[in-house]
């Protein structure tokens, strides 16, 4: 089934295409807000939200990208709206990350999950596109709204970011792992 | 790549993998495919006809108003101040007069000035005249004695648009009008009003009301008044003769007695440092001679 049969079905509200979509794509895009969101339920929150959208204005899908890149930017829209509504409630995220259950099991994904979380917003959305999704740099563009050197160089500094805080971090885990904490 | 970058991605690679396995609650995924199946699609928009439609129709009103309101006269208004802000050459010969307005209308000549590319010669009401000339700074005191200084810089004048916008007291907001049939000594003229609001600098806003008289054909401005609240007005009025080298000459008299400083910069340079604590430099009089002096 093409893209644009896809998008047909579910404006014209075929429960078996909404239920495999949702089925298909559902955890990336979970995965996708959990890591921008840096917290669980507003994850599952925001992903609930992206697909009711989908079935509002799958009728305005139009081809020009991949169904899929269309529907991260509706999630990313998604999370910036989340980001504003969420300024006047500010929470300690990096503290919430740390003391959720079951979010990461081994050092390795714990350690690059709070640096992800210490990244610009920007920046960690480019690089989860490009390296969790695993995007084409065109694709992080497209999804981002932005020229591609835009999101190569966002992408590129939120490697280099997060390089420089693994060494650190690292070494640290490998003596006292209790010692990482998110300064 | 290092050593430890390569490390670095080795672990970001591994931690992405395991993201990648990450389950989501099926929980989750059923109560989404739920709230999915029960949403209404959103109604459907309009055509792409009507939509250009209605999006040329809202561009043409916006238009209108704009045409209709401001844009237009603060436009050519604007446009027009610039050109006498142009005009207004400190290289040519200008001669103005500067004036304190009292709160009785009453106008007291504060300072005369003949300008001309760095030469200008400056007439206090009722006190020195100072003439920049050719490197030499001559001030005649109102006593008839003369102090003269050597190697000084050329003098700059304030043009109208540096007068009105001094540096640092740009405008929040102004509102530019002009009068083009306004009249000047039985000439027709343009007259600016720009009105407006600047910052003081204890962060006071304080409102400014401004007037340009400039002549319509040369564009060069021929009077202005400058009044900002809590400052007594003052008034500028130009006119631009023909070159004249009196114009650049001091009335000093034949037995005035005259006091060369010479150099200007290291004059100051030795008074500087004959400058002791607690106590001015004694100021050399007229008629004291040398500018040498020792401790």
């Amino acid at each position: 089934m093409t893209d644009a049969e896809t998008a047909r079905r579910i404006h014209e509200g075929d429960p078996e295409a909404i239920r495999d979509f949702i089925a298909l794509r559902y955890p990336e895009i979970y995965r996708l807000l959990r890591h921008l969101t840096l917290h669980a339920e507003d994850a599952e929150d925001l992903t609930q939200q992206t697909f009711v959208k989908v079935r509002q204005f799958a009728g305005r899908y139009n081809g020009r990208a991949s169904l899929r890149t269309w529907l991260h930017r509706v999630a990313l829209r998604e999370f910036t709206h989340w980001k504003r509504a969420r300024r006047k409630t500010y929470r300690l995220t990096e503290q919430e990350t740390a003391e959720e259950p079951g979010y990461a099991a081994s050092l390795d994904a714990i350690a690059v999950g709070q640096a992800l979380a210490r990244l610009p917003a920007r920046q960690r959305e480019a690089f989860l596109l490009l390296e969790l999704q695993e995007m084409s740099i065109s694709e992080v563009a497209a999804t981002m709204g932005v020229p591609i050197g835009t999101a190569k160089s966002r992408a590129h500094h939120a490697r280099m970011a997060l390089r420089s805080m693994l060494q650190f971090g690292t070494e640290e885990l490998t003596h006292e792992p209790r010692a990482f904490e998110v300064r | 790549m290092s050593h430890e970058h390569s490390k670095s991605d080795e672990v970001i690679a591994r931690a992405m993998d395991e993201f990648r396995r990450e389950p989501a609650s099926s929980d989750a995924i059923r109560h989404c495919t739920a709230m999915a199946l029960q949403a209404q699609p959103a109604q459907p928009r309009h055509g792409q006809g009507l939509r250009w439609s209605v999006r040329l129709a809202v561009a043409t009103a916006a238009a209108a108003v704009c045409f209709a309101l401001l844009p237009p006269r603060q436009a050519s208004a604007l446009d027009a101040l610039r050109k006498v802000f142009a005009a207004d050459d400190p290289d040519i010969l200008q001669h103005w007069m500067q004036y304190t307005i009292h709160p009785d209308g009453r106008r007291e000549l504060f300072l005369e000035v003949y300008t001309m590319k760095g030469r200008a010669r400056l007439m206090f009401s009722g006190d020195n005249q100072i003439l920049y000339d050719h490197g030499d700074k001559t001030i005649l005191h109102s006593s008839g004695e003369v102090e003269i200084f050597r190697n000084c810089k050329p003098w700059r004048t304030v043009t109208l648009k540096q007068a009105l916008y001094q540096p640092g007291h740009e405008p929040l907001d102004q509102t530019v009008t002009v009068d083009h049939s306004a009249r000047l000594d039985g000439r027709t003229v343009d007259r600016f009003t720009i009105i407006g609001h600047i910052v003081d600098g204890l962060g006071k806003v304080l409102t400014f009301s401004d007037t340009v008289i400039a002549d319509p054909i040369a564009n060069r401005p021929l009077r202005s008044t400058l009044e900002e609240e809590g400052f007594p007005e003052t008034a500028i009025d130009w006119d631009y003769p023909s070159y004249s080298p009196k114009f650049f000459t001091l009335p000093i008299a034949a037995n005035a007695r005259v006091v060369d400083h010479g150099d200007e910069k290291a004059w100051r340079a030795n008074v500087n440092k004959n400058l002791t604590s607690g106590s001015l430099p004694a100021a050399p009089l007229p008629g004291q001679g040398t500018t040498k002096r020792t401790r």
